[in-house]
């Protein structure tokens, strides 16, 4: 045989050493994502080895004995949340409830067929129809509950004719329909052009099928989406052929047309309101053909159900806007900067382009609006006109061209809801301890013939002096609801409140502790009122301060009673008891104290201010240091942080329990032995642990800390992200009692069930809200992931931001008391609410890196009262940062926030994550560690090409940095106290030990490495071999 | 031409290899993340085809040439898998629909190029550089 030339030998060698040197490298790659590799194949790095005991370990139980109860419980709690969430803004002549048993419905508008749900991205309502799991359209819900639907008009909205003119999107690459906006990533140097309204033009439908419409009830569907990523802005243009709009959230041409024909051939005419963001409406409200409006926002998965029930009469409307209404949404202050807006040193300019894509800093907004969000503005500039002072009455501002006018401005009121009953509530008392709690008791009584229910909503009015702190005439301060009241039945309503929050901040105040900055009460007279929203309640606050109903404008349904407003004195101006702790801390957001006199802040003692655009702003240099992200620096700084101590401790022995093994709490954090606990880590576990909070929080074995799963989004955990309820489980978790298997039934379920943010607030309904947490609780424990990120607390500022789906209300207070609610829920089942996004995001486009700029004020009493409650109570466990900046620092480094504000003011105790890391420069890990925050969502190689490198690679300098490493220790340790309890503990005691095994793939990639070594070794042999020989035989 | 009378294909893939790197690197200069150490690494591979074409030019045609392509390819392949552990977030995203094309398709030529460049050595290696006599 023929001997082998040495050159194919040596081509083989080449191959293997190829080979062997692409495995070697892509180790790395692999270590770096192994929990996202483990997360997709099923596999786990660790197996619980369980030694003798007669603890279970199970510190968290499900309420439920099957997946399958918990999926119908889920089901129910979101139809119910829905229902209550349903707000009746308009009933005439018997519009609503429908009769399904004898009425037959027409359901108009192309987006009935497909209405909005949820939103794109976080809030997707995505599922696997291959389940056998069902998402409820408005169509479907009306058929389960028996309502008797005109085919005709279905099959001609899913027939070809309209099928152009169906509301379209690009989502992931994929054209999507139901949708409209698309999300986008990437900077925008303009703002969105385009929006699909997706409805058909009237001369598409035929005599014949108008005929069938015409002894039917007309249901018609007005729908807006929602997405992350993406806004509205008024340079849009209606993309529908043919379609027009003057404002994308006003009606378009074919919706009226649709409109005018189902008035045409009905026997009512019902509106439905499928938009979270709120739409122009007045000209629906003043229209006698239209009996009935009902607002539903994008309900879930199941909410429909809910809806239908409401449409019945099943269930009574008991909602309240969470929203104000207005005639022309240009009218809101916030829109004057809302949108677009460059730096003159941006890339964007040609020619004086300093700052980078790198940076990401190009964009910038001023809130000149100050607290004047919402009907804080609407009302307090009302109030002013009734009182003719301020400047109240004049032109700037108005939408009308005229003098401002509230009845032109406003369709319907924040707070406002109807119901098919009636109602008389009677404020009894209301009571203040400064320092303690303050209660109002509030007798209501169903003076209809309809069972329902009825929210109490209880306002204040602090005394006003012009000139002195700004003050919203009307403030939400606290609301409850009684339960179904049969007609005449009454029932007494007691709403307790925390009286801090009626303080207002005070920058320039000093206290005697010579700190700046307090929450301040002034003397005075306080006006507490109740009413079917804010400006029922100011009337009546009015009334009683001017002893006569001059003057006012009373809306439609509302009543005015000055003896619904009670008063109570401060005798002396306090600004110590709410100012513990507090100082300024957000003075470098204000935009003047940056460039002096950039902007006049909208003030209530001139109302022709805070209107203009800033539309461009020149970095001073100070800015320049946080738009180029050298906020802080490493430094060599010497002191004693231990680390890798062998102090026997373990996570799980902080957890309290009874004698029974039963879940009491954890050990205070501010015991001793936390620190001995934290002492164990070695610096590369922290490292590991602050870098790689990409795919989930690292575990860390020193100290016995489980890795830990944490998902999107508000609606439940999103399919796109846990693909069911048994995603997270691994085999070896089989003994859980809430295990999951990939063979049941219910594995590949969605969790993302619930109504949108919006129609939880309008629920106005405390226990409802927190058994909406329950029940993500238990989408918790049957999921085996222990951490949602939700619920979302930045303010509806603007109603064009398309992802205040995700977020409450413009008002701070309800956001407040919801988002504690629904926390307090998740934690009693051990599920970590993760709220987001802290803070000040308020518009989608270009929110990474964008300067926000605001009052010290305004910050405080607006978006960070929403992140207030929960954070301060500790029901929230963890909170996401935002992508913007905070003034010019990158919101997870901005210390006044994450520490003064949040640690210090208001004794939160949870964890700190970013978002996910969309530029490495600016959210970056030395500012996020050195200003307070916490863990990065980002892995291992995501810093590889900033100018800092990775914290593995900085591993040196860190080692130098003492104060560095004393806030990594810190900012693990609130993550340590946390997770301790949530039940990503449940089967963690110290009977159990956990133990580090290779995963099937890790050996098939060694075996791989091995092989392809010994190969290249053994085919080099062999190649020397033959060129011996040849070398030989040529001799 | 003499220089070229001697030399098998092997020296014209390896030639190729180099002008495939040389063009990739512009490519990855584009891509959303550029690593300066990646550049080096496939320059180093570059300059080892230049210093082969010159030795290759000696009359004693050291057999020691034969070597290079394996050296390259090995090179190129430390280069392409070091590259892509940078690009994983950024082709994720784009897979996702996050990203654009545009800000990954730099980097996806590079990375073809490279492998299409490893693939050229591969052959190369199989051959002797010299012409039999």
């Amino acid at each position: 045989m023929k001997a082998k030339k040495p050159s194919v030998m040596r081509g083989l060698m080449s191959i293997f050493a190829v080979l062997l040197a692409i495995l070697i490298g892509a180790g790395n790659v692999l270590n770096a994502r192994t929990a996202f590799l483990n997360s997709r194949l099923g596999t786990s790095n660790y197996k619980t080895i369980k030694h003798e005991s007669d603890k279970d370990g199970i510190y968290f139980d499900s309420e439920f004995k099957s997946i399958e109860d918990v999926v119908n419980a889920l089901q129910n709690t979101a139809a119910e949340i829905a229902s209550e969430g349903a707000v009746l803004l308009k009933n005439e002549n018997a519009g609503l409830p429908i009769n399904k048993a004898s009425e037959k419905v027409t359901l108009w508008g192309l987006n009935s067929q497909e209405p909005v749900l949820g939103g794109l991205v976080g809030s997707s309502v995505a599922l696997d129809p291959t389940t056998g799991q069902k998402a409820y359209g408005l169509e479907e819900a009306l058929a389960e509950k028996g309502f008797n639907l005109n085919a005709d008009m279905i099959a001609f909205y899913n027939g070809d004719a309209t099928a152009d003119y169906r509301m379209r999107s690009q989502f992931f690459g994929q054209e999507v329909f139901g949708h409209s906006l698309s999300p986008i990533f990437w900077a925008m140097p303009v703002g969105p052009m385009e929006y699909f309204v997706g409805e058909a033009p009237a001369s598409l439908y035929g005599d014949e099928l108008l005929a069938s419409a015409d002894d039917s009830v007309a249901l018609v569907v007005l729908s807006r989406d929602n997405s992350e990523a993406a806004d509205y802005s008024l340079a849009m243009h209606n993309t529908t052929p043919g379609d027009s709009f003057e404002r994308p959230l006003a009606l378009s041409q074919y919706e009226r047309d649709m409109i005018a024909l189902a008035k045409a051939h009905s026997t009512r005419v019902v509106v439905l309101l499928n938009a979270d963001s709120p739409m122009e409406i007045g000209e629906l409200k003043d229209d006698e053909g239209i009996n009935s409006i009902l607002w539903i926002g994008a309900p879930g998965m199941y909410g429909m159900l809910g809806v239908a029930d409401v449409l019945s009469g099943d269930v009574n409307p008991s909602g309240a806007l969470p929203d104000t209404y207005a005639a022309n949404v240009t009218s809101n202050p916030a829109m004057a900067n809302f949108g677009v807006y460059l730096y003159d040193n941006s890339e964007y300019m040609e020619g004086n382009a300093v700052l980078t894509e790198a940076n990401k800093a190009n964009w910038f907004v001023v809130e000149t609006e100050g607290i004047y969000v919402g009907y804080k503005y609407y009302e307090t500039r009302y109030e002013d006109t009734v009182l003719g002072v301020n400047g109240a009455a004049s032109e700037v501002g108005s939408t009308s061209g005229g003098p401002w006018n509230y009845a032109n401005e406003i369709v319907y009121p924040f707070g406002f809801g109807l119901s098919y009953t009636s109602f008389e509530q009677k404020l009894e008392s209301v009571s203040v301890e400064v320092g303690g709690t303050g209660t109002a008791t509030v007798s209501v009584t169903n003076t209809g013939s309809v069972a329902g229910k009825s929210i109490v909503e209880l306002y204040v009015q602090a005394p006003y002096t012009a000139g002195g702190l700004e003050k919203a005439a009307v403030n939400l301060i606290g609301y409850g609801k009684t339960d179904v009241l049969q007609p005449g039945a009454s029932e007494t309503v007691t709403v307790s409140f925390d009286p801090a929050y009626i303080a207002s901040y005070d920058q320039n105040a000093v206290k005697a502790d010579g700190t700046q900055g307090a929450w301040v009460l002034d003397e005075g007279t306080y006006y507490f009122a109740i009413g079917n929203g804010a400006h029922e309640a100011l009337n009546n606050i009015l009334a009683l301060k001017q002893k006569s109903e001059d003057g006012l404008f009373v809306n439609k349904y509302e009543t005015v009673s000055a003896d619904n407003a009670k008063t109570w004195e401060l005798g002396e101006v306090d600004i110590e008891t709410y100012s513990a702790n507090v100082k300024n801390a957000l003075q470098d957001a204000d935009i003047n104290n940056l460039i002096p006199g950039t902007v006049e802040y909208m003030t209530r003692a001139d109302w022709t201010k805070g209107w203009e655009t800033i539309g461009m702003l020149h970095p001073s240099d100070a800015m320049m240091v946080g738009l180029t992200n050298n906020t802080y620096s490493l430094s060599e700084n010497a002191g004693n942080v231990v680390w890798g101590a062998q102090n026997g401790l373990r996570l799980c022995d902080f957890i309290l329990t009874d004698e029974a093994g039963n879940f009491t709490g954890v050990l205070d954090i501010n015991d001793a032995q936390w620190n001995q606990l934290m002492d164990q880590m070695s610096l590369e576990e922290a490292i590991d642990f602050i870098e790689q909070g990409g795919d989930d929080l690292e575990n860390i074995d020193s100290i016995g800390f489980p890795r830990t799963y944490m998902n999107d989004g508000p609606l439940g955990f999103v399919y796109d992200q846990v693909g069911g309820y048994a995603t997270k489980w691994a085999a070896s978790n089989s003994d859980e009692p809430t295990y999951v298997g990939s063979d049941s039934p219910y594995a590949k379920y969605s969790m993302a069930v619930m109504p949108t943010a919006p129609v939880v607030a309008a629920t106005f309904n405390k226990d409802l809200i927190e058994r909406e947490g329950e029940m993500l609780g238990e989408e918790s424990l049957w999921s085996n992931d222990a951490s949602i990120i939700g619920p979302g607390l930045n303010l509806h500022r603007s109603p064009y931001c398309a992802r205040n789906h995700e977020y409450f209300s413009e008002d701070p207070m309800l956001s407040n008391i919801t988002a504690d609610a629904y926390c307090k829920g998740c934690t009693s089942k051990g599920l970590m609410a993760e709220p987001k996004h802290l803070a000040f995001n308020h518009q989608e486009m270009n929110r990474a890196g964008m300067s926000t700029f605001f009052t010290e004020q305004a910050g405080r009493e607006t978006e960070l009262r929403c992140f207030q409650g929960c954070m301060s109570d500790n029901s929230a466990k963890m909170v996401m940062t935002a992508f913007n900046r905070i003034g010019t620092v990158f919101a997870g480094a901005h210390a006044g926030v994450q520490e003064q504000i949040v640690r210090n003011e208001w004794g939160y105790t949870g964890g700190i994550i970013t978002d996910m890391v969309n530029g490495a420069d600016y959210m970056n890990w030395k500012d996020s560690i050195l200003g307070g925050g916490g863990a990065m969502l980002s892995n291992a190689t995501t810093y590889d090409t900033t100018e800092w490198g990775t914290m593995t690679a900085s591993k040196a300098k860190i080692a130098k940095d003492a104060v560095f490493q004393q806030k990594m220790k810190d900012a693990i340790k609130y993550y340590a106290y946390t997770i301790a309890g949530s039940n990503a503990m449940n089967g963690i005691t110290s009977d159990v030990e956990l133990v580090y095994v290779r995963t099937w793939w890790q050996n098939a990639y060694l075996a791989a490495t091995i092989c392809a070594g010994v190969l290249t070794a053994l085919f080099a042999v062999l190649y020397v071999l033959r060129l011996v020989k040849a070398g030989k035989e040529r001799k | 031409m003499s220089y070229l009378k001697n030399k098998t294909a092997a020296f014209y893939l390896m030639i190729a290899a180099a002008i495939l790197s040389i063009i990739g690197i512009f490519f990855y200069r584009t891509s959303y993340v550029v690593e300066t150490h990646i550049q080096i690494i496939v320059c180093a591979a570059v300059a080892l085809t230049v210093v082969m074409a010159v030795l290759a030019g000696l009359k004693s045609e050291p057999r020691f040439l034969n070597l290079c392509a394996t050296v390259n390819a090995v090179i190129l392949g430390v280069a392409l898998i070091l590259s892509a552990s940078a690009q994983m977030d950024p082709l994720g995203f784009w897979i996702a629909g996050l990203y654009t094309y545009a800000q990954v398709k730099g980097y996806i030529f590079f990375a073809v190029l490279i492998l299409i460049a490893i693939i050229f050595n591969l052959i190369a290696s199989f051959m002797d550089l010299y012409k039999k006599k």
